[in-house]
């Protein structure tokens, strides 16, 4: 929160009104980022968006802030790597700092099997678009010399993948971005209001229930994190979502320059650093679903130990604050987004473990769909109904972690 | 081992200023964790100055009573810092092997952890 | 942590344990391809009360069935062996 007073936030909250033409129920990243492009691309601001708690409260505010586009399919590929180049406008755009910061990001191989992994991510990348390029262990250690190529003698690192413009930003001044960009240009941003429900007229979306009265829209866009499936389920929507425990955690400050992002799939790990020199390692999700938002000792203690395998100068860190987001998982690790079935209803959803790179092109996507009622063509492999069609987008790119 | 406690309270998040300046309930646990988050225990709402402060309810921590007598002993085999320090003070380190924040008063001591880690805790202290 | 009362071997931590979803589907849904469907893609992913399997891999090897709070991560209850069987059959 120092950051409001160096920076001088100007965020003016609204109390609702009865009506508008478009609610936005979730106020994280992605709902803002919707409201912040309705107003700037398509001059749409008789908009609200909804917080039940204080905006960036959620997953927009958990989650470890890494951009990359690497992933394994071309549909996502070509997604966010538009993303990316968003980011890397986002400063420009909104004349806000974002604190963003590109490092390179180091997808390590530790198998004949994460070789192959790697080379066919580095190939896909490349065909759409996306720079990332197959390194050898000499190259991995001038970028990241911290690494131990032996793995402790269990995790040899045979090659990696790398992705050069990988970054990350500071997650609540995205947040705050969107947010001061949408409220200047007259959207209303409503704080501590918790939408029970949608209201439905046969097939049609006329508003929400919330705990301060109803709210009219013809447009409703949920953009939660967590509880999307039971708000969907007010109108009947069924949704491909699970919802699961995320972990993550930092260390204390490491008086070194740590510059890249190093991941591991076959570790279910990856460690980067923050802008105050902590050192910020995440993981995989807990298997069974649950929102109770508790972390574990056990996940410290077995998170610490994979990477430290690969990263032994944090044997010396201590960690400083560990945290839970939940991640809402679709059946094939992709975002669903789009229209439901029900007139009125769009949802932006699925963004599991990796919901903060979407941000800029999620919402900015969500937007144009708002405005002209067409799918952009950029999130049309993401609609719900791809599971009928039996065009699911099984991504080894998305694989679970960040 | 006497009974842990969830401790029902308030996490506020602020600037330093406003937390030094901040005036807690009446009979409240202050903990302060960072320069810029608190918890409080005890009923009541703190005032603190600042239009951005957060303060969010939070049951995530859990605490065990120890007389300060008892906790001297016990600590001074299980901290990994020496043990013990006079004075009042909030501390944080490994305690057993697990991360505990302890707050120490002239008569007793509450070993603090996440809810989620106390088993470890009781099953490691015995 | 989750802690899971296992029948066999007392309360244990949740990294022993496999997931096992009793997977739930509307009964209004008649058509059954959309039934098909909603088996293998959709969720009910409950704010509340579920009925879960659990596997104590680490442990004794045995399926177990346990009623939890996905909001708190309590388990309130261990479905017996009797009526879990019942409760895989209607589920």
């Amino acid at each position: 929160m120092n950051e409001f007073v160096e920076r001088r936030v100007k965020l003016r909250f609204a109390e609702p009104r009865r009506a508008y033409d478009v609610v936005i129920v979730g106020g994280g990243g992605h709902g803002l980022a919707t409201a912040y492009y309705l107003a700037t691309r398509h001059g749409l601001t008789n908009v609200a968006v909804l917080e039940r708690g204080y905006i960036g409260a959620g997953n927009s505010g958990r989650n470890t802030t890494v951009i990359r586009a690497n992933y394994g399919v071309p549909a996502t590929v070509r997604f966010y790597q538009h993303s990316l180049e968003l980011y890397q406008r986002l400063e420009t755009e909104t004349d806000r700092s974002i604190m963003h910061k590109e490092k390179g990001l180091l997808w390590l191989a530790h198998t004949e099997m994460g070789l192959r992994a790697e080379r066919a991510r580095a190939r896909i990348n490349t065909a759409c678009g996306s720079e990332t390029v197959f390194v050898e262990p000499e190259e991995i250690m001038r970028i990241c010399p911290q690494l131990d190529l032996a793995g402790a003698g269990r995790y040899p690192i045979l090659g990696a993948s790398y992705h050069p413009h990988g970054a990350t930003a500071r997650h609540d001044r995205v947040v705050w971005a969107y947010a001061e960009g949408a409220m200047d240009r007259g959207v209303d941003v409503v704080q501590r209001i918790a939408v029970n429900g949608i209201r439905t007229s046969g097939d049609w979306v006329v508003g929400v229930d919330t705990d301060q009265g109803p709210i009219d829209a013809p447009v409703v866009l949920s953009a939660v994190g967590g509880h999307v499936t039971s708000l969907c389920s007010t109108a009947g929507v069924r949704l491909p979502i699970r919802t699961h425990p995320l972990q993550a955690f930092v260390t204390n400050h490491y008086q070194g320059t740590f510059e890249a992002i190093v991941a591991s799939t076959e570790l279910l790990f990856y460690a980067s650093q923050t802008a105050r020199g902590e050192m910020l390692i995440g993981a995989e999700i807990d298997r069974q679903p649950s929102y109770s938002y508790r972390s574990s000792f056990d996940f410290l203690a077995s998170c610490s130990g994979r990477a430290l395998a690969l990263l032994p100068f944090m044997a010396n860190l201590r960690i400083l604050r560990q945290w839970t987001g939940v991640c809402d998982m679709s059946p094939d690790y992709t975002p669903v987004m789009g229209k439901t079935g029900v007139d009125g209803l769009l949802v932006t959803t699925g963004w599991g473990t990796w919901g903060f790179k979407a941000i800029p092109a999620g919402g900015e996507a969500m937007a144009e769909l708002i405005a002209t009622g067409a799918t952009p063509d950029l999130i049309a492999p993401f609609s719900i109904d791809r599971f009928a069609r039996d065009r699911t987008l099984a991504d080894r790119g998305s694989s679970g972690t960040h | 081992m006497p009974e842990p406690k969830v401790l029902q309270g308030r996490r506020v998040v602020s600037v330093p200023v406003a937390l030094d300046t901040a005036v807690w309930p009446a009979n409240s646990i202050v903990l302060r964790v960072a320069p810029d988050e608190a918890l409080v225990v005890g009923d009541g709402d703190p005032v603190v100055d600042d239009p951005h402060a957060l303060i969010e309810d939070d049951a995530s921590l859990a605490a065990i009573t120890l007389p300060l007598a008892e906790a001297g002993d016990l600590l001074a085999t299980l901290c990994d810092w020496e043990w013990p320090i006079a004075g009042e003070f909030l501390s944080q380190g490994l305690v057993a092997g697990v991360p505990v924040r302890v707050w120490t008063r002239s008569d007793r001591v509450l070993l603090i952890v996440p809810s989620s880690y106390l088993h470890e805790v009781e099953e490691r202290l015995g | 942590m989750l802690r899971l009362p296992c029948p066999q071997c007392g309360e244990r931590g949740v990294v022993e344990f496999r997931y096992g979803e009793i997977p739930t589907i509307p009964e209004d849904l008649t058509d059954p391809a959309a039934r098909d469907l909603d088996r293998a893609f959709m969720r009910t992913n409950t704010e509340g009360m579920v009925t879960e399997r659990w596997f104590h891999e680490a442990g004794c090897r045995r399926w177990m069935t346990v009623l939890r709070d996905t909001r708190t991560d309590q388990v309130l209850e261990v479905v017996s062996r009797s009526s879990a069987r019942q409760s895989d059959r209607s589920a």
